[in-house]
């Protein structure tokens, strides 16, 4: 049998839509999974830092007689707080400085999530990368503002 | 003298007809074309010497032919008739694939999509030249230009259709340099391949991490059938971005996919036997396949055209052509004739992004066809 009657007798129209269909479907799903992936994943990094900052205060507060030096108040989730903490320490640097320079730094000061910290201050535009992992400061003045 | 005759008589010399010498000049064309054209020579070498090796006229039920039940060639085309060689190159695959363009450019999976209409549209045009649907899903999965799916598809569904369907898969990846750019200018304004594309993301090793498990759940929970291609090329690129394996993966990307590759170019030309192979349905083969990979690059171009249509960030439409998942060569196509109409346009990258989706898209194909066949 040969022709568009042999098509139609082994369902030949059926199969290529519904397999066409079926292909488009399943990329386009997992095009969308994959495009959400880095609002997911900040959700979570956002979740797990509210969570894990509460437990480091009380730990502080039940043995202040271990910290001799206070560590400064870098609890604060809004970026220009944790922008104001940490730009005397950029000062102290040579722009362009690379970020794992602020991040030793952030750590000898005992600045409580570093990580977190830079990554925040990175979104914010505090941070503007100028490639090969070097980075300059946008100090918070009204240019940070409008940012 | 009679044994001297009679030793002549089982001589290859003696035996050979025009079609082991017409096989014979295929696969010295095949081996020219891999070695001083440099045309995907890593397929074309093994497959061009397979061939040659296939076709040497001997005496039957010595045991020497593939076909020949206990032979060495027979043991080793085990690898190609129950699918092993292709499910372990797409382990290879996975452990060598960098998804990092494809996550900073998640619409470009679209393109994957496209390009595999070639596919279904072949399966229409084999089954209207009267081919039975197993062996019309076969000649269409030709249309993935992607050789172990080709085959794996086809050792299932149309085992005695293995040699001209690999071959002619085979054959059309390293002809891309032919097939391809007169299609893609044909659908292409010098305007559009001008396009740059739009900086990508930053990928973050969470999101390499996570792909080939989300992957391996959406693809493979929507087609089972194509959990032997995309189950190893998923877990061979967890490997490769766990960064806890590293001499697993990287195994998995050298002496095993090397291994497979060998056995698995010799054995499909080995199969290439005159008296199974030089028939007039191998030319249908050949010809529909033709119209598979043209259709398919064709659809990817148009689609991405499409997509310009209803997005504020346009995309070169000569991506689509890479949506076939002839890797990386169809990538380094789209690249060459972007770079032919802009200099300082470079979209390997970008093209090798829709490669991988071809890959994805491919595979999930002939699970698709697969199932189809099953029902």
């Amino acid at each position: 049998m040969t022709g568009f009657e042999a098509i139609a007798h082994h369902n030949g129209w059926m199969m290529a839509a519904l397999g066409s269909v079926i292909v488009f479907t399943g990329l386009a799903v997992l095009s969308f999974v994959i495009s959400q992936l880095p609002k997911l994943f900040s959700l979570f990094e956002k979740k797990g830092a509210g969570e894990s900052s509460a437990p480091v205060v009380e730990k502080v507060k039940a043995a202040p007689e271990k910290t001799a030096v206070p560590a400064p108040p870098l609890e604060s989730t809004d970026p220009k707080e944790i922008a104001k903490q940490i730009e005397p320490l950029v000062s102290t640097l040579q722009e362009p400085f690379q970020l794992s320079d602020l991040y030793r730094l952030c750590r000898e000061n005992d600045l409580p999530h570093p990580h977190l910290s830079l990554s925040c201050l990175q979104r914010e535009g505090f941070l503007q990368s100028q490639g090969d992992g070097a980075f300059t400061w946008k100090s918070i003045g009204p240019t940070a503002q409008e940012g | 003298m009679d044994l001297f005759l009679s030793f002549l008589n089982n001589t290859g010399y003696f035996l050979a007809d025009y079609r082991h010498l017409v096989m014979l000049a295929v696969g010295m064309l095949f081996i020219y074309l891999g070695t001083a054209k440099h045309y995907e020579p890593l397929l074309l070498i093994p497959i061009g010497f397979g061939i040659i090796i296939g076709n040497i006229p001997f005496f039957a039920g010595f045991g020497i032919g593939i076909y020949e039940p206990n032979s060495v060639l027979h043991y080793l085309y085990f690898g190609v008739t129950t699918g092993l060689y292709p499910s372990i190159v797409f382990l290879g695959l996975g452990a060598m694939t960098d998804f990092s363009s494809l996550l900073a450019y998640p619409r470009l999976m679209l393109l994957g999509a496209a390009a595999q209409m070639g596919i279904f549209i072949t399966l229409l045009g084999a089954l209207f030249l009267g081919f039975l649907p197993k062996e019309a899903a076969s000649i269409a999965i030709i249309g993935g230009a992607d050789g172990p799916t080709s085959i794996f598809l086809t050792a299932k569904l149309a085992p005695h259709l293995i040699g001209p369907i690999a071959i002619a898969a085979y054959s059309y990846m390293a002809l891309i340099p032919v097939i391809q750019p007169p299609i893609m200018r044909l659908l292409t304004t010098q305007k559009e391949r001008r396009i740059h594309m739009y900086e990508p993301r930053t990928v973050s090793r969470k999101e390499l991490l996570f792909f080939p498990i989300i992957g391996t759940l959406v693809c493979c929970m929507l087609a089972p059938t194509s959990i032997p291609l995309l189950g190893p090329f998923f877990f061979g690129n967890f490997m490769k971005e766990c960064g806890v394996v590293d001499r697993l993966a990287g195994t998995a990307r050298s002496a095993i996919i090397d291994t497979a590759t060998i056995f698995l170019g010799l054995t499909v030309g080995a199969s290439t036997q005159a008296d199974v192979f030089l028939v007039p349905r191998s030319i249908g083969i050949f010809a529909l396949g033709a119209v598979a990979f043209s259709i398919a690059t064709a659809s990817g171009v148009i689609f991405a055209k499409i997509m310009n249509l209803f997005m504020k960030q346009k995309i070169n439409p000569l991506l689509g052509a890479a949506g076939v998942s002839a890797v990386p060569g169809s990538a380094r196509e789209v690249h060459i004739q972007g770079q032919k109409a802009d200099p300082s346009n470079y979209l390997l990258m970008t093209a090798m992004a829709c490669n991988s989706s071809g890959v994805i898209g491919s595979a999930t194909c002939a699970g698709i066809l697969w199932s189809f066949m099953l029902g």
